[in-house]
């Protein structure tokens, strides 16, 4: 009776539940899924088993039955594996399955008695939100100065992309020293203001040459609003990029259609959760099993998913009082007393923003798990943890 | 595969790996209550200064600390609880004890540093008894070097010529037995392979005795003069080969794991060229273009203090205790520390553009562990012995794929376990 190798290209991730087996080609991008059948159970679990090196041993009969001839004709089809006949001197073609090892994996320096999970921690900061919400000139200045200490340890070299959040009108005020503090790091640096508090703002501070603005709009408002930031933003417009918040179909069809007649160039449509607008995410941000199973991921990005959130790794919030967060929805990790290396020590300990994965129900049941995005913000505001129409 | 240039080191690189050291050594004194045969200090060498009972001076190195330690409060270090090691080696480090404690109170006395201090030895073990309740006290990671029964540590003789094995073994029990926790998780022990030894024989001997599997290193083979050549390769013993002498060679492997030099090979292996090996988060993060030479420097040699510092007694500072003492790359002193950044990176440099043509046209580049200082001479007319052309690279690459296929386990473990920053 012949006898053949079956192998997996080392490209392929293989996942499976109890009732789907999904093979996804991370070098082609290309998924192919099958029903859990008894016929695939043996193969698959050989598969599965690393020490298998992604080689098993087929024999004619098992290829005559038809779903097991099947799986295996998609399999070669899609470039995600090879069959070979054995021949006397043909040595066990084994491959590599993809299988992240991650040097500096948290678990692994947490159980590593002669390392630390602080180690070389200021090399994962890349964004830092800092908001501003001041009254008065005194609370500013001192959260400046407080700001600027925090900030110094930041190497020189690395870039971090700042971006100042300004929701007060009198926080214009005292920016400049701010900005001026930022620009010895390697970052750039991103104004975001309300598209309400536009009314002078070139009266109010001097804009240095490299300092983009983004203004932020919430689609819900009048649209005079955003006829007025246009206006009074023309003389900058290079600098200007814009967010529009949308919360329906129909806002999302009004900030197309200013888009479009105002010609505008750098703009983005985010859509925002208010609470009511449940329907509209359903109908438009949920994802599908077909934008599931086609997520044109590489290996590293599948392998990122696994370990990290991509969303918010590396990222901190500084808030106007003063705290410090990974995330806005969980409690602070500190306040600009601390240290920054502290700071993102702790998040790599708790890890509950830059490493939550889709380790949790349901997730951990589907196919797609780490075909998914990581999760985001969209599902703590709507207090559900996964934003698809999958079934588990 | 292309000529091109490599990368060139630069003194703020090297001002970099000082702000993020791992290990400070401290060579606390040439004095030595042994006299091994094969002592890498001892006649069979020629590449270390003269021994001369000296201690090293302990003002030049609490200057040296003070030096360092402004640099891992700098925006250069990188790190929050990073550990640094600050060892203390010899001679026989316990023959000068005051200098270890005043070490160890003036590193504790620093401050605003985020760092965390760990304090290490490697010792010949015979003053242990005398000392034990103060490495204890400081929490000391201890390596003691035995080199296996009291037949296999003939070579560890005192300067009488005593084989010094009943005293050091009675020490380890006496640790053993009164501090049993501390035993298990800070004591390591260090043999050394020779002709009167073998794998087996170390492996059986501590495994019985300590529940402990040793580090077995092999005689360093450069410094050698041509006069004692031969006496060297009486005494030589390769780790590969006793390994394979061993009867129970499969349980020895299991047990060393990376530490068999085919696993270790299979290991560098997958971590360059399996695709799955990333060193950091950021690296998962953001996409990056392969590696090209314009990106790296050649051959397998560490960036210079990217491991360690190591302080002769005599001042002289070094990149690693493992090179020869005339590739000093600075000095401390009561006057204080002289550190050229700039010019370390320029020697470096020109060492390194000795071997550009073979290192850019080497198959082995990624995975080279060659080290530029072990060689005898380096000038223009230095071959790498290493250097691997393509059909080379294939056929051990083919035994390393053999390897893993009459191992396969090893995938998953060394996927799972293996750190090898």
């Amino acid at each position: 009776m012949k006898k053949y190798w079956f192998n997996l290209n080392p490209d392929t991730f293989v996942w499976k539940n109890r009732s789907n087996i999904l093979l996804y080609n991370s070098a082609t991008k290309i998924s192919i899924e099958f029903n859990y059948s008894p016929e695939l159970h043996s193969i698959i679990e050989k598969l599965s088993s690393l020490s298998n090196l992604y080689c098993i041993q087929i024999d004619q009969t098992e290829l005559s039955v038809s779903n097991v001839k099947e799986f295996i004709d998609r399999i070669i089809k899609s470039n995600s594996g090879t069959l070979s006949e054995i021949t006397n001197n043909q040595q066990r073609p084994i491959q590599f399955p993809p299988l992240l090892n991650l040097q500096c994996d948290r678990d692994k320096l947490k159980q590593d008695t002669s390392r630390s999970i602080g180690e070389k921690v200021i090399t994962y900061l890349n964004h830092v939100d800092i908001y501003f919400n001041h009254q008065n000139n005194i609370n500013l200045k001192k959260h400046i100065e407080n700001l600027s200490k925090f900030l110094k340890p930041i190497p020189p070299n690395q870039h971090i992309c700042f971006n100042i959040i300004l929701n007060s009108a009198s926080s214009f005020n005292g920016i400049n020293t701010l900005i001026n503090n930022l620009k010895d790091h390697n970052s750039s640096i991103i104004l975001q203001i309300d598209s309400s508090l536009l009314k002078n703002i070139s009266d109010k501070f001097n804009i240095p040459d490299d300092l983009r603005i983004k203004i932020i709009h919430n689609a819900s408002r009048n649209e005079e609003v955003m006829y007025k930031a246009l206006k009074n933003t023309k003389h900058i417009e290079s600098k200007i990029s814009w967010q529009f918040n949308i919360h329906s179909e129909s806002e999302y069809y009004n900030c197309v259609s200013f888009i479009e007649k105002e010609q505008l160039d750098n703009t983005e449509i985010v859509p925002e959760y208010n609470g009511v607008n449940l329907a509209f995410f359903e109908e438009n941000i949920f994802l599908n099993k077909e934008d599931l199973a086609n997520p044109n991921l590489d290996k590293r990005e599948v392998f990122a998913h696994q370990a990290m959130n991509t969303n918010n790794f590396g990222k901190i919030i500084i808030q106007s009082d003063g705290n410090i967060y990974s995330n806005k929805h969980i409690p602070p990790l500190g306040n600009l007393q601390n240290s920054l290396k502290e700071i993102l020590t702790k998040e790599m300990y708790a890890g509950t923003s830059w490493f939550k994965i889709r380790d949790m129900e349901p997730c951990n049941n589907c196919i797609y798990q780490w075909l998914c995005p990581s999760p985001s913000d969209y599902e703590i505001e709507i207090g559900k943890p996964n934003l698809c129409h999958v079934r588990v | 595969m292309c000529k091109e240039k490599f990368y060139q080191l630069t003194g703020e690189n090297i001002k970099s790996e000082l702000a993020n050291l791992n290990q400070l050594t401290f060579e606390v004194t040439d004095s030595c209550n042994l006299k091994c045969r094969y002592c890498g200090y001892g006649e069979l060498y020629n590449d270390y200064d003269k021994r001369e009972d000296r201690d090293l001076d302990q003002e030049s190195a609490i200057k040296l600390i003070d030096y360092l330690a402004e640099l891992w409060r700098s925006k250069n270090n990188k790190s929050y609880g990073g550990h640094i090691y600050i060892s203390f080696y010899g001679g026989e480090p316990l023959l000068n004890m005051n200098f270890i404690k005043n070490i160890v109170k003036h590193i504790e006395s620093l401050t605003n540093i985020h760092n965390k201090f760990v304090f290490s030895m490697t010792t010949n073990g015979l003053l242990l008894d005398k000392h034990i309740d103060y490495l204890t006290e400081k929490d000391f990671r201890l390596l003691i070097s035995l080199d296996g029964t009291k037949a296999n540590n003939s070579y560890r003789v005192n300067h009488s010529g005593m084989n010094s094995f009943d005293k050091v073994y009675s020490n380890a029990k006496k640790i053993q037995e009164h501090y049993p926790d501390y035993f298990n998780d800070r004591i390591n022990f260090n043999s050394v392979l020779h002709n009167k030894n073998s794998v087996a024989e170390i492996h059986s001997f501590f495994k019985k005795e300590f529940n402990k599997v040793t580090r077995v290193g092999e005689l360093n083979t450069s410094g050698i003069p041509e006069t004692k050549h031969k006496e060297f390769d009486q005494m030589y013993n390769s780790k590969r080969d006793s390994l394979l002498k061993a009867q129970n060679h499969k349980i020895i492997e299991k047990d060393w794991f990376v530490d068999n030099p085919k696993t270790d090979a299979l290991a560098t292996y997958l971590h360059k060229h399996s695709g799955n090996v990333f060193f950091s988060y950021n690296e998962l993060l953001i996409p990056t273009t392969p590696i090209k030479n314009t990106d790296r420097i050649p051959t397998g040699t560490c960036l210079p203090f990217n491991k360690k510092m190591f302080v002769t007694v005599t001042g002289k500072i070094l990149v690693c205790e493992r090179i020869g003492h005339q590739h000093a790359v600075g000095n401390i002193s009561k006057q204080g520390i002289k550190l050229d950044l700039d010019k370390i990176a320029e020697t470096y440099n020109s060492y390194f553009r000795t071997l550009t043509s073979q290192c850019s046209t080497c198959y082995n580049l990624d995975t080279c562990k060659q080290c530029i200082f072990t060689f005898d001479t380096i000038d223009s007319e230095l071959r790498c012995k290493h250097f691997t052309n393509k059909k080379q690279f294939e056929s051990n690459t083919s035994l390393i794929i053999d390897y893993l296929r009459e191992n396969p386990d090893l995938y998953e473990k060394i996927m799972t376990k293996v750190l090898v920053n």
